[in-house]
């Protein structure tokens, strides 16, 4: 009677505390997502002035009304420019780019999750050594390496060196982990090559986590500014990214391009993430990092 | 016999484009600049040049990439052989990078050589490589002034035409402070201009004329020491971000917020564009100087317009480029059109150089106009020196020197001789 | 499956379905990739660093190059930056989305689903679109939103760029600004793996939240904290597309937001002495591998694989 007692008590406070612990939290969200969502605020208010306006007064809350036009867009969508040449650059790098190395790192993960083989333990490690080396530290030589091989100027050159992605790799790895041998070997029964059971079986199997990393590896794309900026050197193949950081010159006269454009270029991303958010979060909660 | 059929259509299919490309006419030269007025200049001159010769057409396509990048991405594409286009502009702060190892560029001695006489010399002898070619021709003389901001100097009822020294200088933004409470001097921590004007006068450099890295020496300390004394009185001011090319500075320049900016002749141009508020307000100047005698000006900046080894038509583009910079209808369409002071000096003592033109009226003319300074001061614009190194003592200048003094106090001497120390 | 093998022996027509060879084959792209731009160009990076390379003139210079290093001024400061980086973004990135996600993983808590999204937006975002909004906003004018807050608390403007602290300020802020969301995703994907049964027991243990946090979340969710750790010190020691975006280009005053691979930028393409950049090059990869291979020594990652031996 008394246990059962102390134990209502014990819910009790308990519930009063969680009460109070979601209000806080609440506002504590509350707050953290308005200083989160402020700098799109600011550009977006922004971009209905004259460009030249943002840097004689910076980005801020709000706009002199006197000021307001349309003339960015106006000549973002209007004007001579290159930006929808970018943009199009873009798509097309991060198309092939996500498609691809989807393509190969699920491929070396099924090698990696299904046998046992000899070095595979050296192998791995190799993986997880990429994982903690930054590209960066390959730029010169990498760059010296793809004048040999022709690569420059070319999206072959932007996408090649990334296409072995470790961090998919090793997420694709952790997926598969979770997936029963069973159906490798029900495979083999029905009479499957080693590599139909991979494209039969495993990758319809795999598709949540092809759906989270189809997004990682898609943004990371979208949104790699060095490499192309170093590989590419003609007009008509620079991504958006670059195109767009071109822009902030002093001596052109191009920020209504900038603002506008920048505005623009996050809403594509933006629009692919809120379709696929679900299986985002669900890819990573399935696959994720279990450790 | 279809096998002959196949192998004749495919020649054919090869040998069309090829003759087509003879029937088409103009002939395309890539060029890059980071500088949108250099664009437009390539524009007239396009058009200027194909009027002349009607047999060598060309069609010029520019395209401005940021300063930084277009430099960067230049060198990268002369490293690997590939993609640089025919013609390119290179900043003098950069141009010693392109000097290193085998050149990549254009020798262009002929067009050059001919016309030397007629021609600001230091202009293209900076732009010479170590094997003696020149490689380089600039845009304009890039003779230094003061441009002095009327309205302020009427408030405070100064008269610039009496500025003759820095000391001059000194005492009248004392008086400037106390009647408008103003900073007389501009000056710039993140890019070489303004330092490099009050330099001049003193016939010192940061370079010496073995190519080596000087800070240390009793010029520049003259200079940075005068400087911060302006700042420590309130009689300069830091212009924001990099100094008077950045779109801010040229907000406050615009506002009358300063009295004066020592900068070289080509700033005309920005005037003229960004400044519309200043119309009939800016008196030029020469220089002061720190002593009796010294010159009233410097050469300074300038960006060289050079030929790439990687284009296809490197003789037309070598003639073009030697059109564009150095005959005389372009040096007044440089002159009449940009603003910009003419490499080519023997239009200068020309009648037509001191009429009024679009650019020029932009400027007051009560003391003189932006002309007659200019050919007061002919004989007396100082040239630089220039070698693989500039491009490390500019970025030190740029990134670091300047702002330690500048902005951040530190005392001059230990400054210099840190940064001097640090070089290499 | 032992009929397929004895019918395999030599034919060419039963590879496929040779079980020995297929794992090989299967990481034979990542093997491939992996040399060609991977392993291939990182031995480069050791031998150029002892050449100076020029157009058309490669000699070897020995040592030259790393005493150079030794001594470089500005290097020693873009080491300085990287580190001062590092440590802050650690500082932020790590604990804090660890807490927010524990916060977030309220089932109660209405719209948590709603914030989760918010403070993801800006991984969405560019480097190059956060840059400029970022450097927009602390511009130098007085009217810009920064300058604006400080004299709303009565204070002068400030020139944000062109100080040490703030330049450094909003390098770190833009790094949390998109990178906090992406972390609490990872945080919240362990969560997911820890039942509610021990929280459960803690409750009817009488345990409060923070003894929830400190002796459950933390400890169960150790793996995510060294998984985190690692690619935030492997971003933050790498960082340059930020102070480039914020500084518009690699020239921040007095170098405040010289970066080490901003230095290796610098060095190697900007003025084109690729040797020195490699040295760079080397010693980040040296300094990038030592600490997180003392970090991971630190959580006792090795202990484990052997114990599991």
């Amino acid at each position: 009677m008394t246990k059962n007692h102390a134990v209502v008590m014990i819910a009790g406070s308990s519930r009063n505390r969680r009460r109070a612990s979601i209000t806080v939290s609440s506002l504590f969200f509350i707050g953290l997502s308005i200083i989160v969502l402020i700098p799109f605020i600011c550009i977006l208010v922004g971009s209905f002035q004259p460009g030249a306006d943002i840097v004689t007064y910076g980005l801020r809350l709000t706009i002199n009304p006197d000021r307001f036009t349309l003339d960015c867009y106006r000549n973002l969508f209007l004007g001579e420019n290159h930006y929808f040449t970018w943009f199009k650059n873009s798509v097309l790098v991060t198309a092939i780019q996500t498609v691809c190395t989807l393509a190969i790192t699920s491929f070396v993960a099924y090698g990696f999750s299904m046998y046992r083989f000899k070095g595979k333990n050296i192998l791995f490690a190799l993986v997880m050594f990429t994982m903690m080396i930054p590209f960066e530290i390959i730029l010169l030589p990498l760059y010296q390496q793809m004048i040999q091989m022709r690569l420059i100027n070319t999206y072959a050159g932007i996408i090649l060196p990334f296409v072995a992605n470790s961090l998919a790799i090793f997420f694709f790895r952790q997926y598969l982990s979770g997936i029963s041998h069973d159906f490798v070997d029900a495979g083999r029964v029905d009479g499957c090559t080693e590599y139909g059971i991979w494209l039969r079986i495993m990758v319809p199997l795999m598709a949540p986590s092809y759906a989270a990393m189809g997004i990682f590896v898609g943004m990371n794309s979208w949104n790699n500014v060095l490499w192309p900026m170093i590989i590419i050197n003609s007009q008509s193949k620079i991504t958006l990214p670059v195109g767009l950081s071109s822009l902030i010159t002093p001596y052109g006269n191009n920020y209504d391009l900038l603002i506008a454009g920048a505005v623009f270029s996050v809403l594509p991303i933006f629009v692919l993430y809120l379709f696929f958010q679900k299986y985002f979060i669900s890819g990573l909660t399935a696959g994720g990092i279990k450790g | 016999m279809m096998k002959k059929t196949l192998i004749l259509l495919l020649c054919l299919l090869m040998v069309l484009p090829a003759l087509s490309a003879f029937a088409e006419g103009p002939t395309v030269l890539t060029a890059w600049t980071f500088q949108e007025l250099h664009e437009e200049l390539f524009e007239t001159a396009e058009d200027m040049w194909n009027e002349k010769n009607p047999d060598r057409q060309i069609d010029v396509q520019v395209t401005t990439y940021p300063y930084e990048d277009m430099h960067t991405k230049l060198l990268l594409a002369l490293q690997s052989g590939d993609g640089a286009p025919d013609i390119s502009d290179v900043e003098i702060g950069y141009y010693g990078s392109f000097m290193k190892g085998e050149i990549q560029l254009e020798p262009i001695d002929h067009v050059v050589e001919p016309q030397l006489d007629n021609i600001m010399k230091s202009r293209v002898e900076i732009y010479a490589g170590p094997d003696g070619h020149y490689y380089g021709i600039c845009y304009h003389g890039g003779a230094s002034m003061a441009f002095y901001n009327l309205e302020l100097m009427d408030a405070a009822g100064i008269d610039p035409s009496t500025i003759k020294t820095f000391d001059d200088l000194y005492e009248a933004a004392k008086v400037l402070k106390e009647k408008t409470d103003k900073p007389m001097l501009a000056l710039e921590s993140g890019d070489v201009w303004v330092y490099r004007a009050m330099l001049g006068p003193t016939g010192g450099d940061f370079i010496d004329e073995e190519g080596n890295i000087t800070f240390d020496t009793p010029e520049n300390l003259q200079v940075f020491t005068y400087m911060q004394k302006m700042l420590d009185e309130g009689l300069a001011m830091v212009l924001p971000e990099d100094g008077a090319d950045a779109d801010s500075a040229k907000a406050v320049l615009n506002n009358s917020e300063v009295g004066v900016l020592l900068y070289p002749c080509w700033y005309m141009g920005r005037f003229t564009n960004y400044c519309p508020d200043l119309r009939g307000k800016i008196q030029c100047e020469p220089l002061p100087v720190w002593e009796e005698g010294q010159w009233r000006s410097i050469g300074l900046g300038g960006t060289a317009t050079v030929i790439t080894n990687q284009g296809q038509n490197k003789e037309l583009a070598i003639d073009f480029i030697g059109f564009m910079k150095l005959e005389e209808e372009m040096g007044w369409v440089i002159w009449e059109k940009m603003g910009w002071d003419p490499i080519r000096t023997a239009l200068w003592t020309e009648e037509r150089f001191l009429q009024p033109n679009d650019q020029v009226d932009f400027f007051a003319s009560r003391y003189g106009t932006p002309a007659e300074i200019l050919v007061e001061i002919k004989d007396e614009v100082a040239g630089i020196n220039v070698s693989p190194n500039l491009p490390i003592a500019t970025d030190i200048l740029k990134t670091s020197l300047l702002a330690r003094i500048l902005e951040f106090g530190e005392d001059p001497a230990t400054v210099l001789a840190e940064e001097e120390a640090a070089a290499f | 499956m032992s009929q397929k093998k004895k019918a395999s022996s030599f034919s060419l027509r039963s590879l496929p379905y040779d079980a020995r060879v297929a794992p090989y084959v299967f990481i034979l792209p990542f093997i491939l990739i992996f040399g060609i731009f991977f392993a291939y160009p990182i031995v480069n990076a050791f031998v150029m660093s002892f050449q100076e390379l020029l157009p058309g003139q490669i000699t070897f210079i020995g040592w030259d190059n790393y005493k150079q290093l030794a001594s470089d001024t500005v290097f020693r400061k873009a080491c300085t930056n990287s580190i001062t980086y590092t440590f802050w973004t650690l500082l932020l990135l790590v604990p804090c989305p660890l807490i927010f996600a524990t916060l977030l993983n309220q089932k109660a808590l209405p719209f948590r689903n709603l914030y989760r999204s918010i403070l993801f937006i800006p991984a969405l975002t560019s480097v190059v679109v956060a840059g400029i909004t970022f450097k927009l906003m602390l511009s130098e004018v007085d009217t810009s939103l920064f300058n604006s807050l400080m004299h709303l608390f009565g204070q002068p403007s400030i020139k944000w760029m062109k100080r040490a602290d703030t330049g450094m300020m909003a390098m770190v802020m833009v790094a949390c600004w998109r990178w906090t969301g992406v972390n609490i995703m990872y945080y919240m994907a362990g969560l997911q793996n820890i039942s509610e049964e021990i929280y459960e027991s803690v409750d009817i243990d009488g345990g409060n939240a923070w003894q929830k946090f400190r002796y459950i979340t933390v400890p169960l969710l150790k793996p995510t904290t060294i998984y985190v750790l690692t690619i935030s010190i492997y971003g933050s020691m790498a960082m340059f597309i930020e102070s480039y975006m914020l500084y518009e280009g690699n020239k921040s005053i007095a170098n405040n937001g010289l970066t080490i691979v901003g230095y290796l930028y610098r060095k190697g393409l900007q003025q084109n002495n690729l040797g020195y950049g490699a040295a760079v090059g080397v010693f980040l990869l040296l300094v990038v591998f030592i600490v997180n291979m003392a970090q991971l020594n630190l959580f006792g990652m090795f202990r484990k694989e052997e114990g599991s031996k």
